[in-house]
């Protein structure tokens, strides 16, 4: 197969689901540029490693619950008050998204909501549409709907220097997971239950290992987040993403 | 310090200073400058690392088990071995004065090298000259 190999870094912000054990709450960092997920650890964790927030392009959230958005009062804080950059924040979510942004920055921040407070620089809102594929920045995602206890849930597939990923957000078993992970090179995938365990908002191991057997053959590379636990045995063809651990990924891209 | 002045600075380390004002803007875009106080560790031997620093103002001591192994001070930089081989670091890096650095992420590092394969060859000479330093200071001692 011909063409060039392109890598992109993926660095894990946190690991750990809404119960953490200690570890930061799951936030992904790819490119330097794409943030999965917005949890209020974010943005402590970009400047512990030395990361401007301004470096962002683009913020998927998967859902509005606490450990996945409750970051955003504090990024717009740092566009409000630190970060000037020409061009605009993607912020990407699900129907709402704009408006609980607003509602959380008023509650979080009471008095810097003025006109001559507001942030340096732009955040766009991209409320998503299910399965119908939009741009953002320089990429083409599409939405598709994750099953996590009848909230608008998504989990995004995305396309980052010729690297092909899907992010699953926090899901419970459904068919959508086989849609969104399919031919990818890459998939970010919550496992909230490193444990058998019934859970119809989130995946367990089981689901998790039939996940890693179906994209065997199409030579995706798995890694786990959201985790209640650090799994305590490992599973062949899956990373275990590590608080703070930086991860290489790459294809051939096609030409 | 603002970015015409880094610019600047940069141009005058031998590591940037074939590199072209273009290029070193979009590498500043990503970058954060850092200042800390003398004694701060700003590197810790062991731990794992993300970024390259290059000393805008201010010095610093590479120590190693208590051990002074150099002294880095303006247009010096650290961290670069980690950016290649992202293993932990070799050695703490602490403050010896207020200082303050230019942090680039690995990644932005590697990016920048791509493009400009040159900045890879100055790092290596100062890679080499400072692998004769200590191969010189071990036979003395």
């Amino acid at each position: 197969m011909g063409g060039t190999l392109s890598r992109v870094p993926l660095l894990c912000l946190g690991s750990a689901a809404a119960l953490s054990d200690g570890r930061s709450w799951n936030s992904t960092l790819v490119d330097g540029r794409i943030l999965l997920d917005l949890p209020p650890t974010a943005v402590i964790n970009l400047r512990r490693h030395d990361i401007l927030p301004a470096a962002l392009d683009v913020v998927f959230i998967s859902h509005l619950h606490a450990d996945h958005a409750f970051g955003l009062p504090f990024l717009q804080l740092e566009y409000t008050l630190r970060c000037a950059r020409e061009t605009p924040l993607y912020v990407v979510g699900p129907p709402g998204l704009r408006e609980q942004s607003e509602v959380l920055f008023r509650l979080a921040w009471p008095g810097l909501g003025r006109a001559e407070l507001m942030p340096k620089r732009r955040v766009e809102y991209v409320e998503v549409e299910p399965r119908r594929e939009f741009r953002v920045a320089d990429l083409t995602v599409a939405a598709t709907p994750m099953s996590h206890f009848g909230l608008q849930a998504f989990g995004y597939r995305f396309t980052c220097r010729g690297v092909r990923f899907a992010y699953t957000g926090d899901t419970g078993d459904c068919c959508e997971i086989d849609e969104l992970t399919r031919d990818v090179d890459v998939a970010i995938v919550e496992l909230t239950h490193p444990v058998p365990k019934s859970d119809p908002g989130h995946l367990d191991i089981a689901r998790f290992t039939r996940l890693l057997e179906a994209v065997r053959p199409q030579g995706t590379r798995v890694f786990a987040t959201h985790m209640s636990v650090p799994p305590a045995v490992g599973l062949e063809g899956a990373t275990f993403c590590e608080d703070g651990k930086l991860y290489w990924v790459e294809t051939r891209q096609r030409v | 310090m603002d970015n015409a002045k880094i610019i600047e600075a940069l141009k005058k380390t031998p590591i940037f200073a074939k590199t072209t004002e273009e290029s070193l803007g979009t590498l500043l875009k990503v970058a954060i400058q850092k200042t800390v106080q003398a004694g701060t560790k700003i590197v810790e031997k062991g731990q794992s690392g993300l970024g390259f620093y290059l000393i805008l103002d201010g010095a610093a001591d590479v120590m190693s088990g208590g051990k002074k192994l150099a002294e880095l001070g303006k247009g010096s930089f650290f961290g670069e071995l980690s950016v290649i081989d992202g293993a932990p670091r070799t050695a703490d890096v602490v403050a010896k004065t207020e200082i303050t650095c230019l942090v680039i992420s690995q990644w932005a590092m590697r990016g920048t090298i791509t493009t400009h394969p040159e900045i890879a060859l100055s790092m290596l000479e100062e890679l080499v000259r400072r692998l004769r330093a200590m191969d010189e200071a071990r036979t003395k001692g």
